[in-house]
């Protein structure tokens, strides 16, 4: 038995440590190859450089426009997030405190809507920022992602807001605590937890989002990260190999820092995206 | 007066970028227009085409392939992994961490990177494949042949990590006692596996099966950047038919009716995956 055991799991170690393997190596080599030169690309194709070539990335990022992209993808991510944040909130407070049967009614509209693919409606919804003179800014990225991101966030903090005992809200109104002030100063900072899980969510969408830029944006004065990395791959991938790798590699190691740090709330912020439906 | 003033900035954004897009939306696939000059009303012409135009059928033939593989790739991958992850032993926390990655980066990112994976000549793909005696310099993402096995490919590689903690999360509220009582019993590690593990994991199978449903018929991003829908229309999908129809040739009430038959799709299966939920829940 404590044979059979041991085999199970030294099995299991190596099968995990495949595809860990799997999941990572491809990306190392993203950060090998953007050290190279264009001839070791050729010749020492799987591992480490053997010359460092750091200036690939100064090049890389001028080239690329790194500073404009990010620049952009950094404005329109943390936008968003403040304005989900707050819109959800409120509309959250609403639905958890002072239920009525509109608010349920409104609620159910609500997470209807999350049953439809924000892609359906990209082509109407082209229409409207033409309307609203918002086809081709930063606000025409910010406003459809807070409103896409708002659904799931009221309901994920309604369930949370709904958690805080009521108690401490009566409590401060005797102690004479106006209703904005036990909004804010209350309940607020008690929801922070469930914000975590609204904003990991919201980041991940709206840093990675390529769709509605792709549609929305047209001058590379506005482009976003992944609107402008694929820009610069169908110019230079034929030509500058490193480039590419070092640009790729400077907008991709971010990320993973950020989520290698933060990665106990990424990964229960995006279960419990899933499992709450 | 003061729930429902709360309730304002969330109702007024949810009425101008999703409710009147889709009311509009549908009004739109009505229309022969072009976006810009005057448009004509026509009905459900736009579906009657998109009913005999065969790019569409091809396109969400091509969904229902991607569907098919991606699912059953990520569903059986997770779960056996999950299964794996869930002893008591080291290092969990460290393979969990590194099968999570892909997730968090964008799919432009991933599809850039793996096209070079792909890349005929010196593409770590090809050359794995000559480590291992087999010289090829088959382009991948370019031969109509292999396209759509590929990205297909890279769609499980981004994703299955994410069921995979989806999985592990649901084996762990299956009670120990559970075991404990089918060990005192003599049971084997399989029939714990097919008599306890999968009947308790039934709605979070069927919860796995319809998000991954659900981005299988979405798919965009990956394609766009890998293939942009070709070789040839080897790998067009429904959403990559409808951008080039509405973005590109213009035919907005076209593209529109398309992406309408395709929520009409997403419904009609989401709601048969619900349905056949509800049958195992306890």
């Amino acid at each position: 038995m404590r044979v059979q055991n041991l085999v199970i799991k030294g099995v299991s170690h190596l099968i995990l440590l495949f595809f860990s393997v799997m999941t990572s190596y491809p990306l190392l080599w993203m950060l090998f190859s953007s050290l190279k030169d264009q001839g070791e690309f050729y010749t020492n194709l799987w591992w480490a450089p053997k010359a460092w070539l750091w200036e690939n990335y100064a090049i890389a990022w001028r080239i690329a426009k790194l500073s404009t992209t990010y620049w952009n993808s950094i404005l329109v991510s943390l936008a968003t997030i403040v304005l989900v944040i707050l819109v959800s909130y409120l509309g959250a407070y609403s639905f958890a405190r002072f239920e009525s049967r509109f608010s349920k009614i409104l609620m159910l509209i609500f997470l209807s809507a999350l049953m439809i693919p924000a892609q359906i409606t990209l082509i109407p919804l082209f229409k409207v920022e033409l309307l609203l003179h918002i086809y081709n800014t930063k606000l025409g990225l910010i406003l459809p992602h807070v409103a896409g991101s708002m659904p799931f966030s009221i309901f994920l903090l309604t369930t949370f807001i709904r958690s805080i005992p009521r108690e401490l809200d009566e409590a401060a109104e005797i102690d004479g605590a106006s209703r904005i002030s036990i909004l804010w100063k209350v309940v607020f900072p008690l929801s922070r937890p469930g914000m975590a899980t609204v904003v990991i969510l919201t980041f991940i969408g709206v840093w990675n989002d390529f769709f509605l830029a792709l549609v929305m944006i047209k001058d590379p004065a506005n482009y976003t990260i992944p609107l402008g990395m694929m820009a610069f791959t169908q110019q230079f991938t034929d030509t500058n190999y490193s480039e590419v790798f070092a640009a790729l590699s400077a907008t991709v190691l971010p990320m993973i820092i950020v989520y290698l740090v933060f990665q106990r709330y990424f990964i229960s912020g995006l279960t419990q995206g899933a499992l709450k439906l | 007066m003061f729930p429902i003033l709360l309730l304002v900035p969330a109702t007024v954004l949810f009425i101008i970028f999703t409710l009147y897009p889709v009311i509009t939306g549908f009004y739109y696939s009505l229309l022969n227009w072009d976006g810009i000059s005057e448009s004509q009303f026509v009905g459900f012409g736009n579906y009657l085409r998109a009913i005999e135009d065969k790019f569409v059928w091809e396109a969400l033939l091509h969904n229902v392939y991607y569907a098919i593989f991606t699912v059953a790739g990520k569903i059986i991958l997770g779960l056996f992994l999950a299964i794996l992850l869930n002893q008591k032993m080291k290092g969990i926390t460290f393979y969990r961490t590194a099968v999570f990655i892909p997730i968090v980066l964008s799919f432009v990112a991933v599809g850039i990177l793996w096209s070079w994976i792909y890349n005929p000549v010196f593409g770590l793909f090809n050359n794995l494949l000559g480590a291992f005696g087999f010289q090829t310099q088959i382009a991948w993402t370019g031969d109509a042949r292999f396209a759509l096995a590929s990205v297909i490919a890279v769609d499980i590689w981004k994703w299955f990590g994410y069921h995979v903690v989806l999985f592990l999360a649901g084996l762990q509220s299956i009670p120990t006692d559970l075991y404990e009582a089918a060990r005192v019993d003599g049971a084997t590690r399989w029939q714990n596996i097919r008599q306890i593990t999968l009947p308790l994991m039934m709605p979070i199978i069927i919860i796995n099966i319809t998000i991954a449903t659900m981005g299988a018929f979405n798919v965009f991003d990956i394609i766009y950047v890998m293939t942009a829908g070709g070789p040839y229309h080897a790998t067009e999908v429904i959403m990559t038919y409808t951008y080039t129809q509405a973005f590109q040739f213009h035919s907005f009430g076209y593209g529109a009716a398309i992406s309408y038959l395709l929520l009409l799709l997403i419904g009609a299966v989401t709601f048969i995956q619900i349905r056949f939920m509800r049958k195992f829940e306890y």
